[in-house]
C-alpha cells in the first residue's frame, strides 16, 4: 500500500474525530513513514509495519473510547469523545477538574497555536511567493541575457567575418599582398583575441567562482531538495560554459559551430555575389573601351599612311596614338581586376586550409589526448593489478612470516626438548626428590602426558624412548635450567639439593598453576 | 515472544522510557524496539490513549529536518501512574520467579501432611 492510500484510508475511518486531532493523528503518521523512509526503508514496507489501516483505525478510536461501530456506521454527528473513565470515584474526580482544567489549557493553547501557525503560514507563504517570484524573473532574466549573448556572439561572429573579407578585398584592390601569409596573421590576431577573451573569462570565472561559493554557503542552510535543484543548475551552468569554451576552441582553430557556420556561409555567398556583379560591371566597362581602343589603332594606322603620303595629319597621328595607350592601358587595367592574380586566391585558400589542418592536428592531439587518457587508466589499472599482486606478495610474505614464526617455536621447542635432555641428568637426581610429591598430586600427570603428547607432536622426534616426567622437569624448568646450571657452578652438593628443592617446589606450583 | 507478555509490559515501558527523557513517535517506537519487538502500529493509539487519560501532555518542537515534531511528556498523573505500574510488575516478576525457581518436584500427597508441606511452601514464598 503507498502512503498517501493508507493515509487516506485510515482519514476515512476517523471521521468521527473532529478535524484537528485527525489532522494531529495523520500528520504523525506521515512523519514516521517519512522518516522511515529517510532511513532507507522503502514506501511499501515502511506502511506495512503498521499493519491494516481497520485495526489501527479501531485502536485509535478505543483511545477516545469511541464505539468503533458507531464510528463505521458512517454518522457525521460529532459525538462525545472524551467520556469519564469509570475507575474510582476519587480518581475519577480528580480527572474531571484536571480535565476540565487541561481541556481550558489545551482550547486555549491550542487557540493560540492554531492562530500562530496561521500566522506562520500567511507570512511563509507570502514570503515563498515572493521568493519564487523573484526567483522566476531572476531566471527569466538569465535566460534572456544568455539569448542576448548568443545573438551578439553571431552578430560579432558576422562581423568579424566580414571585416575580415572586407580587409581582403582591400588588400585585393590595393594589388598588396596581405601582411603575412592570411593565416599567420589571422593566427596571431585570434591568439590576442583569445588571450582577451580568456583573461575575460578567468575574470568572470572567478567571479562566478565567488558568486558559486556563496551559493555553496546559502545552500548548506538550505533542504536537501533545495540543494539538490541548486546542483543540477550549477551543473548545467558549467556544461553551458564548458560548451561556450568549446566553441572559443574551435573558432581559434578555424573551425566553427553549425550555426555560425551558416550565417557566414550565406555572408560569403553574398560576397560573392557582389564581387562577380563588380567583377562584371568591370567587364562591361572594359569591353568598349577595348573596341575604343582598337578602332584608335586602326584609325592611326589609317592616318600614318595618309601621312606618309604628304597629308598635314601629324596632329591626328599623335592623338590617335595617345588614344590607343589610353584605352588599351585601361581595358588592361580593368581585365587585371576581372581576373586576378593566382597568388591572393591561393593566399585564401591556403589559410582556408591551414585552418583545416589546424582543426585536424586538433583533433588528433585529442585523440592522442584521449589514449594518454586510456593509458594512464591502463596504468592505473596496471598500478591496481601491482597494488593486488603487491598485497597477495604481502600476504605471501605474511604466510612465509607464518611459517617462520612456526619454524621458531619449533626451534624454541627443540631447544626446550635439548636442554631438557641436558637437564635430565641434573634431573634425575632431583626425581627421587621430587616423585613422592610428585605422586601426592594426581592431576600433574595428566598435564605431563599433555606436555608429552605437545612436544611428540611439535618435534615428533626422539621423545619416545624417555619418560615423560623428566622432559615435563625439563620444560617446566627451562626457566631454573640457567639458575640451577649457574649455581650448579658454585654451590656444594647440598646448596644445589636445596635450591634444586626449592626450585622443585616452585615447579610444582607453576605447573599447577599454567598449562603449558 | 508470547503476545501476551509484551501486550502487558508495553504501557510501562512506555511510559518509563518517556520519563527519562521527552521523545517523538519514532524515537520512542527505536527506544521501544530495543527492550521488545514491537508493532509499531500499536504504539501510537497507545500514545494516544495515555496522552487521552492526561498521563502525557505534548508540545511540538522545531526540527532541522522536516516539519516540527510532537514530543511527549509525562504528567504527574503520569509519573504516580509509572510508578504503580513498576512497583505491581515487580510483585508479579517476583512471585512467578519463585514459583519457576523453586526446585522441588511436588508428588500427589493426601491428607494433612500434604496441607501441611503446602502451607509450608507457601510461607515460604
Amino acid at each position: 500500500m503507498s502512503k498517501d492510500k493508507f493515509l487516506t484510508e485510515l482519514e476515512q475511518k476517523l471521521h468521527v474525530l473532529n478535524e484537528q486531532e485527525r489532522k494531529d493523528v495523520l500528520e504523525e503518521y506521515a512523519q514516521h513513514i517519512d522518516l522511515k523512509i529517510e532511513n532507507g526503508q522503502s514506501e511499501e514496507d515502511a506502511v506495512s509495519d503498521f499493519g491494516s489501516p481497520e485495526a489501527l483505525a479501531a485502536e485509535l478510536l478505543d483511545a477516545y473510547h469511541i464505539n468503533c461501530e458507531y464510528a463505521s456506521a458512517g454518522s457525521p454527528d460529532a459525538t462525545e469523545k472524551k467520556q469519564e473513565n469509570n475507575s474510582g470515584i476519587g480518581q475519577s474526580f480528580g480527572r474531571t477538574v484536571s480535565n476540565a482544567a487541561d481541556n481550558m489549557r489545551n482550547k486555549a493553547g491550542q487557540a493560540a497555536k492554531g492562530a500562530g501557525k496561521a500566522v506562520r503560514h500567511l507570512t511563509e507563504g507570502t514570503g515563498k511567493a515572493v521568493q519564487n517570484t523573484g526567483k522566476g524573473i531572476g531566471r527569466i532574466c538569465v535566460s534572456m541575457v544568455r539569448m542576448m549573448k548568443l545573438i551578439l556572439e553571431f552578430l560579432l561572429g558576422g562581423i568579424r567575418g566580414c571585416g575580415r573579407a572586407i580587409k581582403r578585398l582591400c588588400c585585393f584592390v590595393l594589388r598588396r599582398p596581405c601582411p603575412a601569409a592570411a593565416g599567420s596573421s589571422t593566427d596571431m590576431e585570434t591568439e590576442e583575441k583569445t588571450a582577451g577573451v580568456k583573461a575575460i573569462r578567468v575574470q568572470k570565472d572567478t567571479w562566478k567562482e565567488r558568486n558559486m561559493q556563496r551559493q555553496e554557503k546559502n545552500d548548506e542552510d538550505r533542504i536537501s531538495k533545495a540543494e539538490l535543484r541548486l546542483e543540477r543548475r550549477r551543473i548545467r551552468n558549467e556544461e553551458a560554459r564548458e560548451r561556450m569554451a568549446l566553441i572559443e576552441e574551435r573558432r581559434m582553430r578555424g573551425e566553427m559551430p553549425l550555426l555560425v557556420r551558416g550565417v557566414q556561409w550565406c555572408i560569403h555567398v553574398i560576397w560573392l555575389a557582389l564581387l562577380f556583379s563588380w567583377k562584371c560591371c568591370l567587364a562591361m566597362v572594359a569591353l568598349p573601351i577595348l573596341f575604343l581602343g582598337l578602332l584608335s589603332l586602326f584609325l592611326a594606322g589609317a592616318v600614318f599612311v595618309l601621312l606618309m603620303q604628304g597629308y598635314p595629319l601629324a596632329g591626328a597621328a599623335m592623338v590617335l596614338v595617345g588614344m590607343i595607350l589610353s584605352f588599351l592601358g585601361t581595358t588592361a587595367l580593368l581585365l587585371s581586376w576581372v581576373f586576378p592574380g593566382k597568388k591572393d586566391q591561393g593566399n585564401a585558400v591556403y589559410a582556408g586550409n591551414e585552418g583545416r589542418k589546424s582543426g585536424y592536428d586538433a583533433a588528433r592531439y585529442n585523440a592522442a589526448a584521449m589514449e594518454s587518457r586510456y593509458n594512464a587508466a591502463g596504468y592505473n589499472n596496471a598500478a591496481m593489478e601491482s597494488g593486488y599482486y603487491e598485497a597477495g606478495y604481502n600476504s605471501e610474505t605474511a604466510e612465509s612470516g607464518y611459517d617462520s614464526v612456526r619454524q621458531n617455536d619449533q626451534i624454541i621447542k627443540s631447544v626446550q626438548v635439548e636442554t631438557a635432555f641436558g637437564v635430565q641428568r641434573m634431573a634425575e637426581q632431583e626425581k627421587e626428590n621430587e616423585m613422592p610429591e610428585r605422586i601426592r598430586k594426581p592431576e600433574e600427570t595428566e598435564t605431563a602426558a599433555e606436555k608429552k603428547r605437545e612436544t611428540e607432536n611439535t618435534t615428533g622426534m626422539r621423545t619416545g624412548g624417555v619418560g615423560g616426567i623428566p622432559i615435563e622437569a625439563g620444560l617446566a624448568e627451562t626457566e631454573k635450567d640457567s639458575a640451577v646450571s649457574r649455581e650448579s657452578s658454585e654451590d656444594t652438593s647440598y646448596a644445589r639439593k636445596e635450591a634444586t628443592e626449592e626450585a622443585g617446589e616452585e615447579a610444582e606450583l607453576e605447573e599447577g598453576g599454567e598449562p603449558v | 515472544m508470547n503476545p501476551q507478555f509484551k501486550k502487558g509490559v508495553l504501557e510501562m515501558i512506555v511510559l518509563v522510557a518517556v520519563s527519562r527523557r521527552d521523545m517523538y513517535g519514532y524515537e520512542l517506537v527505536a527506544e521501544v524496539s530495543q527492550v521488545i519487538d514491537v508493532n509499531e502500529g500499536t504504539i501510537y493509539p497507545l500514545l494516544k490513549r495515555l496522552t487521552n487519560e492526561h498521563y502525557f501532555e505534548t508540545y511540538l518542537r522545531e526540527s532541522t529536518e522536516g516539519p516540527p515534531r510532537k514530543y511527549y511528556h509525562l504528567t504527574a498523573a503520569g509519573v504516580l501512574y509509572r510508578d504503580q505500574l513498576v512497583e505491581e510488575w515487580n510483585e508479579f516478576w517476583k512471585s512467578v520467579n519463585g514459583f519457576l525457581t523453586a526446585n522441588r518436584r511436588e508428588e500427589p500427597q493426601t491428607g494433612t501432611k500434604h496441607k501441611i508441606s503446602f502451607l509450608r511452601e507457601r510461607m515460604e514464598m
